[in-house]
């Protein structure tokens, strides 16, 4: 039997075992919701953020769970920094049975008290929840490990009555759900902190319970936890989705392509980046129809009122040239976000496009909240060197090409009129290859073959593909055929 | 000499060159004004406005300012970053130096060395201003929105709080706030959502405001079609209220240097009795072409408004020119008159007005003329004209107007204030800027409505709409506010 005052090597190694688990799962295998988390908020490192963030209720979890979140750039720090949190939650809980049991302690206990990081390891796998819940409650842990630590009870009883106000302020508990949706209540974290609350005093009450069914509790309540958690909150259909987001983002067009390999895309936002990315790389033409097509729809998808289906298809825009279409999806997917926030990557969307559209003043708004950030301070550096400098934009590799690229002469955006809007790119640049692909693949999901001809006759005096791609020579057949 | 003798007059060289460095010694005078952000050189500004902070567009160390009033009474301020001028001290410099000049003495320390500007001076406007402006702030976005409200803003600091704002109620917006004539104790806002109607408040209700259900149509081409009613304007009297009720769609531009295009592919005015909870129109403003933006006149006599040619839509945007137009009407009967006068032809000069707002003392309107349309904020083009009511003619206010958009305009109750939108400063983000008006037309210098600090604007995200200028602070208890919003009981108004 272990000294009642020590923790011992057992609850040292399920620590490491919950760090290294929670670190390896979130780093390798769910990190595009780490990039998803990093890029919905807009944290400046600044001391006016820091006071207004605090200055509401919440506000201290929020900021502490921001700085952590902006970690997510990066999902080995990403994941570093959740499961160090949740390993100092651990240790919280364990420190609190310590205290509260009259008995030695049992390695049990360290079991015991991994059920609320479990729990919340699995609660973060659902991308409206935020890490400063988790901030919250290990503040409320620190609070109660302060308040146990007192020697008398009128000491704890004044301590208690101190720091509940105090508590509310900083973690804005037990109103505040730290979710992306502020104004409705989401019971599996309530239900969550309550547990956790209640951990160490169960574990009290389980010393005075038969040896054999507490052990057996101990061991099965992780378990159920991790089941719990994990079943019910992970998603892998929308952990692909922000893979493909992620990788177009960050211009990554092979990775998208080898994705889709191992597993063919088969949603409207999946399937367009994928087409994307075949555009960029010169493969859409030929190998567009080998993986499955879901109409126009998987070319340029509706506009969506949700943040990831702007952000999505604002990139097959920009790529196209579309800079106007692109500021406003980047725009648009920002004020979807359901919690007000603002969005780094909508932010840097937005510096890019008006850099590309010359309104230097307003690129230099965005350039000036980016580099108040850690990570996009010195993109946002170098980009200040491009404001007000025409010929270092245009001799930029990819925002001189999309200047180029952009309309000549102005025309209205329509949704059912995207055709249309290609054919135009199309007319003023005789050049634009993608948006003459993306018009010939418009037809051909629309089957519309005959307009395939027409553009395709028109098209051809200006862009040679020889030898012809494979689409585009089926469909020269199946005009033949059916003329 | 003994060595303690030593030891104090080295430790008095040492405080001495500490002293020095921090003391501004000019070392080279510039012969031109500065730079300074926002640009406040030359400005007139009323004796209660809070500090006019600013900072340099140039590199620099440290600045210093001194200010000199009429009395010769001088405050001093330093900044390593920018220049936050004491409200006591500033506000005392101001009331010393009304209807005269504060002199502003700038001096900049780059590489160790003190340069000086060039002298300016801020003038002190012998007329007081209002107590506050009231405006929503928003995103200068598209279709969405994220959080918007509805704020109070004090004239002499920088106070701004919440009146309220949609986070309040779930999917709700709120616009359209309006008063008569500068007094809060008669209030319009529209709620727009779930839990959409018309917020009124008069001081003749007897509860903190109602919310009302306006059942407006407008005449789509002779279909009468249910819309909303926006673009308030309260009647001097408090009686009445006249809106447009208008189909409002938004296209978007893809080339660079336009991004949105609001039109109403339908319009028409109507006016609310307040009293008599009756709806009022004519047919001469329900008519298939485009009736829009009412204003009563100071003595209630008349309603100015904007009409355009019906023009198809979207296709045809660019061919909608709205003129300024005014039509009689009688408060003691709520009725219009038979004929509708034309004071500014805008479309044939190829142009097109938007927001007639005729000062209180009945002297001027002014009016925003753009190329087309009339939603005039995404227009860079669009600039404020000053119409002269005593002698029917119109200028530009040159005084005011910029390489780029000016919109939306109010008065102060004493007419001697003006505040507008601007979109000067990036071309996206709209900002608030003050100017004065004397009794022979003289225009001053805008200036920026003032803010804590000087990058207080450009970390601001969100664009200032529909400024009205208050006498005193808006009483509404957003408890209130919200539990009346989510409750479905509404006051339904049919014509």
């Amino acid at each position: 039997m272990k000294n009642a005052s020590r923790i011992g090597y057992t609850d040292l190694l399920l620590s490491f075992l919950l760090g290294a688990g929670v670190w390896t799962w979130f780093a390798v295998f769910y990190r595009f919701h780490l990039h998803y988390q990093e890029e919905m908020q807009l944290f400046l490192f600044t001391p006016h953020y820091f006071a207004a963030t605090v200055s509401q209720p919440g506000g201290l979890a929020r900021w502490i769970g921001e700085f952590l979140t902006q970690f997510g750039i990066d999902s080995f720090l990403g994941a570093s920094a959740i499961a160090l949190l949740l390993v100092q939650m651990h240790w919280q809980l364990l420190s609190l049975a310590l205290r509260l049991s009259n008995r030695p302690f049992h390695w049990t206990t360290g079991l015991f008290t991994l059920v609320p990081p479990l729990l919340f390891a699995g609660l973060l796998c659902n991308e409206n929840v935020l890490l400063s819940g988790v901030v919250s409650v290990c503040l409320v842990l620190g609070a109660a490990q302060t308040v146990a630590s007192l020697r008398s009870n009128t000491l704890k009883i004044v301590g208690v009555c101190l720091l509940l106000p105090l508590l509310w302020w900083v973690t804005g508990l037990p109103f505040d759900t730290h979710t992306r949706y502020p104004l409705q209540p989401f019971y599996p974290y309530t239900l969550a902190v309550a547990l956790t609350l209640l951990i160490p005093p169960a574990d009290c009450l389980l010393h005075r319970a038969g040896r054999t069914t507490a052990t057996l509790l101990r061991i099965t309540l992780p378990a159920i936890s991790l089941w719990i958690g994990f079943s019910l909150f992970v998603d892998r259909d929308k952990e692909e989705v922000m893979a493909y987001s992620y990788f177009a983002q960050t211009g990554n067009w092979n990775r998208i392509v080898s994705m889709a390999r191992r597993t063919p895309p088969n949603g409207p936002l999946t399937v367009s980046t994928l087409n994307m990315a075949l555009c960029q790389t010169g493969q859409m033409p030929e190998r567009m129809f080998q993986t499955y097509q879901n109409g126009p729809e998987g070319l340029i998808p509706s506009f969506v009122k949700e943040y990831l289906p702007c952000q999505m298809t604002g990139e097959i825009y920009f790529r196209l040239g579309l800079i106007g279409s692109a500021q406003r999806l980047a725009f648009e997917g920002m004020e979807a976000i359901p919690d007000q926030r603002k969005s780094v990557r909508a932010i840097k969307r937005l510096a890019e496009t008006n850099l590309i559209g010359g309104h230097y003043a307003v690129a230099a708004k965005y350039i000036h909240l980016l580099k108040q950030t850690l990570f996009y301070r010195s993109w946002a550096v170098e980009m200040e060197s491009y404001l007000y400098n025409d010929d270092k934009v245009n001799r930029h590799p990819l925002y001189g090409k999309l200047r180029e690229m952009s309309p000549k002469e102005d025309f209205l955006f329509s949704e059912q009129e995207k055709e249309m809007m290609l054919g135009l790119l199309f007319q003023q640049n005789t050049t634009h290859r993608e948006a003459f692909e993306y018009l010939l693949a418009h037809c051909l999901l629309s089957n519309d073959l005959k307009r395939f001809g027409e553009y395709f006759r028109y098209g051809s005096q200006y862009l040679r593909y020889d030898p012809l791609p494979a689409s585009y020579r089926n469909a020269w057949s199946a005009l033949k055929n059916n003329p | 000499m003994n060595r303690l003798s030593s030891y104090i007059m080295v430790m008095w060289t040492i405080w001495i060159v500490a002293g020095c460095s921090s003391q501004v010694v000019v070392s080279e005078r510039i012969d031109r004004l500065p730079p300074i952000v926002p640009d406040y050189i030359g400005v007139t500004v009323p004796s209660s406005i809070a500090p006019l902070n600013f900072t340099l567009n140039e590199e620099f160390e440290r600045l210093h300012l001194t200010l000199v009033s009429r009395n010769g009474k001088t405050v001093t301020v330093s900044g390593r970053q920018e220049l936050r001028i004491p409200p006591k001290q500033w506000s005392k410099l101001l009331t010393d130096s009304k209807n005269d000049s504060v002199i502003l003495t700038l001096a900049v320390q780059q590489s160790g060395c003190w340069k000086q500007y060039r002298p300016f001076s801020i003038h002190v406007s012998p007329y007081p201003i209002d107590y506050g402006v009231v405006y929503r702030l928003i995103a200068p976005g598209y279709e969405l929105y994220s959080k918007m409200g509805i704020y109070e803003r004090t004239l002499t600091d920088f106070s701004e709080k919440p009146l309220v704002e949609n986070t309040q109620v779930a999917q709700s917006c709120v616009n359209c706030h309006a008063f008569k004539q500068t007094d809060p104790g008669y209030m319009n806002l529209h709620i727009r959502g779930t839990h959409g109607g018309t917020l009124l408040k008069t001081a003749q209700s007897d509860s903190d405001f109602e919310i009302y259900r306006l059942a407006c149509s407008l005449n789509d081409n002779g279909n009468p079609v249910p819309a909303g009613a926006v673009y308030p304007y309260w009647h001097p009297s408090g009686e009445y209220i006249a809106y447009s009720v208008n189909q409002t769609r938004q296209v978007f531009h893809e080339q660079k240097g336009k991004r949105v295009e609001v039109v109403d592919v339908a319009s028409d005015l109507l006016v609310f009795d307040v009293v008599r909870n009756r709806l009022l129109t004519s047919p001469l403003l329900t008519t298939a072409d485009f009736e829009t933006f009412p204003a009563f006149s100071p003595d209630g006599q008349w309603l100015y408004f904007c009409c355009s040619d019906r023009r198809e839509l979207p296709s045809d945007y660019r061919q909608v020119r709205y003129n300024l137009c005014k039509i009689a009407f009688h408060p003691e009967t709520g009725e219009f008159g038979n004929r509708i006068d034309t004071l500014v032809h805008a479309a044939s000069q190829g142009k097109s007005v938007s927001f007639p707002r005729p000062s209180y003392d009945g002297r001027y309107l002014m009016y925003t003329l753009s190329d087309y349309g009339n939603f005039s904020i995404w227009h860079s083009e669009a600039d404020l004209w000053l119409y002269d009511l005593t002698h029917s003619t119109a200028r530009p206010l040159d005084e005011v107007n910029s390489p780029d958009t000016e919109s939306y305009h109010s008065w102060s109750s004493n007419s001697r204030w003006f505040i507008f939108s601007s979109r000067r400063d990036d071309g996206l983000y709209t900002r608030l800027y003050l100017a004065s008006v004397d009794e022979n037309g003289d225009v001053t210098k805008p200036f920026r409505l003032p803010q804590p600090t000087s990058h207080y604007e450009i970390e601001n995200l969100y664009s200032y709409n529909i400024p009205e200028f208050v006498s005193k602070p808006v009483a509404i208890d957003r408890h209130i506010y919200e539990q009346k919003v989510k409750n479905p009981d509404r006051r339904e108004i049919t014509p």
